[in-house]
């Protein structure tokens, strides 16, 4: 379903430009959990945000449901991410302090122009699933920091996408809070058969719920890892 | 001397012609100045519409706009402010020369406010796909709201002082009635009360902006 093939990114650091990916190589199935582990500053999230269209690299391709996507600019590649239900997770949550619980998770509904009372009983119907559904009318100021990736998970799963990548979504939570989170993604998985990506470099938390995944390496280059090797 | 009554049914009149033209030169420069400040943070470097020369255009427009000092502006409108309203004096007259005073001020700070807000939540948002008025829609002005209302009450006290000028030349309000009774005519007591009334207000424009910037930053 998602296929990675020599895939390099350099940036422009300040001794000439540094090689963040190199060569890297991936094949990720349809509706499985997959992990792209590594200690920080090696690429992961560089890696992500090429899988999510919001960055180009300097070689290699990406197919996305057998499509080329990695050769697109800005604009072409938002419309590709609505078509082919890409839905990212950042971080740092990214939520709108403006916003209730709610009304982040209704946004991308909103935004697709969804009618309002069908974009609220949507939204409503993910905060339940996601054990929220007490805190929605919270500002995210209210909420801890589970919750907020709560609704940040919520929020990219309510326009039903195909494809969620995460971006260390269990790295500022306590280990008991990452778990219920880690939990939550695979039962939402289940749910939608919905194919996960998740960029971590809390191995040991992730392999519970991951089959397969890539190791990061500090030179760029990636290494397979199974599920065997992982355990 | 002038008795309470008097100085009272002078200063009233005065300060609702002075609060009038605070409030829509308040009004029309949000009207132009916050679409003009979204121009330049779409414009700008970085920007999700970046431009160099149309973000250059419009950074050099506003700050020729805020260099010109309020009284020399007020003058050289004249004939806009006639074309706009048919007189050159009065409180509505001065409504043009304030509105144009404030609106390249009020473009600045919608560019920095704005500016503020997180990166990341500008990019989740066109990862679902927003386009250029969802961001200003759902993101720029709501997540820059309490920046924008703070920078409000700024403004509003910057537009009694510059009302009180236009007030020197014709303007009404109690900046006219202060020169009229104050200065000209020595009156203490009216040059005193006018002064006190400015005072009131700003303190009251601005303590109003703090608190509704802080119920919005919830």
């Amino acid at each position: 379903m998602i296929t990675v093939e020599h895939l390099c990114k350099s940036y422009n650091g300040p001794h000439g430009p540094i090689k963040v990916l190199n060569d890297v190589s991936f094949q990720v199935e349809r509706g499985e959990i997959f992990g792209i582990y590594g200690p920080s500053g090696v690429g992961k999230t560089t890696l992500l945000r090429c899988l999510s269209l919001l960055e180009k690299p300097d070689s290699g391709d990406i197919f996305i449901d057998g499509e080329k996507v990695s050769s697109l600019d800005g604009k072409n590649a938002g419309h590709l991410r609505l078509r082919l239900g890409l839905s990212v997770v950042f971080q740092g949550y990214n939520l709108l302090n403006s916003r209730t619980a709610l009304g982040n998770v209704m946004l991308p509904l909103e935004i697709r122009r969804v009618p309002k009372a069908e974009a609220r009983s949507k939204a409503k119907e993910l905060l339940k699933l996601t054990g929220l559904e007490s805190r929605q009318d919270f500002y995210p100021s209210s909420l801890s920091g589970g919750e907020k990736q709560r609704v940040a998970i919520a929020r990219a799963l309510v326009t039903e996408p195909r494809v969620l990548l995460l971006d260390e979504p269990t790295s500022a939570l306590d280990r008991e809070t990452a778990t219920s989170i880690l939990q939550l993604v695979e039962k939402l998985n289940r749910i939608y058969s919905v194919t996960v990506l998740i960029v971590t470099h809390q191995i040991e938390l992730a392999r519970s719920i991951t089959r397969r995944g890539i190791f990061m390496c500090p030179n760029g280059k990636s290494v397979e890892v199974k599920e065997d090797a992982v355990n | 001397m002038p008795s309470i009554e008097r100085t009272v049914a002078l200063l009233w009149p005065a300060t609702i012609e002075t609060f009038a033209m605070v409030a829509w030169s308040l009004f029309f420069s949000h009207l132009l100045g916050v679409p003009l400040g979204l121009l330049l943070v779409l414009t700008g470097p970085g920007g999700v519409a970046e431009n160099r020369l149309a973000y250059r255009i419009l950074d050099a427009a506003v700050n020729f706009g805020r260099s010109v000092p309020f009284v020399i502006l007020m003058v050289s409108v004249v004939p806009l402010t006639r074309f706009l309203t048919g007189t050159s004096i009065g409180p509505v007259a001065a409504v043009v020369p304030l509105t144009l005073a404030a609106l390249p001020f009020v473009a600045r700070l919608t560019e920095t406010a704005v500016l503020t807000v997180d990166r990341g939540t500008i990019e989740a948002c066109i990862s679902m796909g927003a386009s250029r008025l969802d961001l200003i829609r759902f993101v720029f002005i709501p997540e820059s709201l309490p920046s924008l209302v703070s920078g409000m009450a700024v403004t509003a006290v910057n537009l009694v002082g510059y009302s009180a000028m236009a007030g020197a030349i014709g303007g009404g309000g109690l900046g006219d009635l202060a020169i009229r009774f104050g200065y000209q005519r020595w009156e203490t007591e009216i040059m005193v009360a006018s002064v006190a009334v400015l005072v009131a207000g700003v303190q009251i424009i601005q303590l109003l902006g703090d608190r509704i910037s802080r119920w919005l930053r919830r």
